[in-house]
């Protein structure tokens, strides 16, 4: 019996087929979905903030891009998968609110940058990505076939 | 690094009562202008890690409108006036007559004026209890999925907390339970440091 697996806000789930992978509700958050091209073995991981190294309360490695990547591409690989054939698809970054104070306003533009300079670092090509904008994002990653579902608020849903 | 506690009795309570008095005055003054009957829920007050908090509005999918303000000053909070898409209509409807769509430009700004009077009346009764100036921003509209707006108070206070508090008024319209709520995020140091100047801890 598939099933689809549900990763949560600063949560990390690896899923081979015929399960697929989820998480619901990326607004500036951004979901990364890594896989092995050839075993198929994959994981999701879902998070929150750019850079655990500005940051005080940092123990939780999958709220942070740079932590967050490195977690994720080391339990693929610790499950059996070649690092030479990891591919990555993005999703998410969104800027939901445009406040102009805090550090909101441009917090998804960061998580993005940096989900990307950190899979530069670790040698994964990205194939595929759906980042900005202003709608909130659900994504479902099938790593039979590798396709990224996402489906945004206003209900409009396409594979990437 | 911030020690993990739990609210104490003592702080919930303190914490419901602030509640209570700031979605109690944002409920008059809605009734005033709506010519309706709006009441609140004794608030909910519940500290939650993130995953938890996604999930507070039922479904996380589903799409909600949101009219959010950060507050600062003697208090760092998020504010959220957030309702599903019926009750948006059936405030409108009340405010505007049934003519005027409520996904609109003109709507959704009547929307957003009333979540405005909601959370400065809010702020306002924060004020005068903690005796501090508060400041808040000009509060925004939004309609998006449930999980990315509660996902915004994680974002906000993920940097300092893996744990978030809730202080969550439910309100009706002429006794109608409606799926509306008053929300005010923080993260439990600045309510110890609000309610350390109260006298409460």
């Amino acid at each position: 019996m598939e099933k689809t697996l549900k990763v949560g806000i600063a949560d990390m789930k690896l899923c081979d087929p015929p399960d697929k992978v989820t998480t619901i509700g990326l607004g500036s958050c951004v979901g990364v979905c890594i896989y092995d091209k050839v075993k198929k073995c994959s994981g999701l991981v879902h998070i929150m903030l750019p850079d655990s190294t500005r940051i005080r309360q940092n123990q939780n490695k999958l709220k942070f891009a740079d932590t967050g990547v490195d977690e994720l591409v080391k339990a693929l690989v610790a499950r059996g998968a070649y690092k030479g054939n990891l591919r990555a698809k993005i999703a998410g970054g969104a800027k939901i609110f445009k406040f102009s104070a805090e550090n909101l306003g441009g917090i998804g533009d960061q998580n993005t940058e940096m989900v990307k300079k950190k899979l530069v670092e670790n040698g994964i090509k990205i194939v595929a990505e759906d980042c900005g904008g202003t709608a909130g994002r659900t994504i479902t990653f099938n790593p039979e076939n590798f396709e990224l579902l996402v489906v945004t608020a206003s209900r409009n849903s396409y594979t990437i | 690094m911030a020690e993990e506690r739990e609210l104490s009795e003592n702080v919930k309570n303190a914490l419901s009562e602030l509640g209570n008095i700031g979605a109690g005055n944002a409920a008059t003054s809605l009734s005033v202008m709506l010519a309706s009957k709006l009441t609140m829920t004794p608030p909910k007050v519940i500290e939650l890690p993130f995953d938890a908090l996604v999930q507070q509005l039922g479904g996380e999918e589903a799409n909600v409108v949101a009219i959010l303000s950060e507050v600062s000053g003697g208090l760092s909070a998020l504010i959220m006036f957030v309702m599903g898409f019926d009750e948006a209509k059936a405030l409108d409807e009340k405010l505007l007559g049934d003519q005027v769509d409520w996904h609109s430009e003109m709507g959704l700004s009547a929307v957003q004026e009333i979540g405005n009077i909601i959370i400065g009346t809010y702020v306002a009764s924060l004020e005068t209890l903690c005796g501090k100036k508060l400041r808040y921003g000009m509060p925004e509209i939004t309609i998006d999925m449930a999980g990315t707006i509660l996902s915004i108070p994680c974002i906000e206070f993920g940097a300092d907390s893996d744990k978030i508090v809730l202080i969550d008024s439910d309100f009706q319209v002429d006794g109608h339970k409606i799926d509306g709520h008053i929300m005010v995020f923080s993260i439990s140091d600045n309510f110890h440091e609000m309610l350390h100047d109260l006298g409460v801890e």
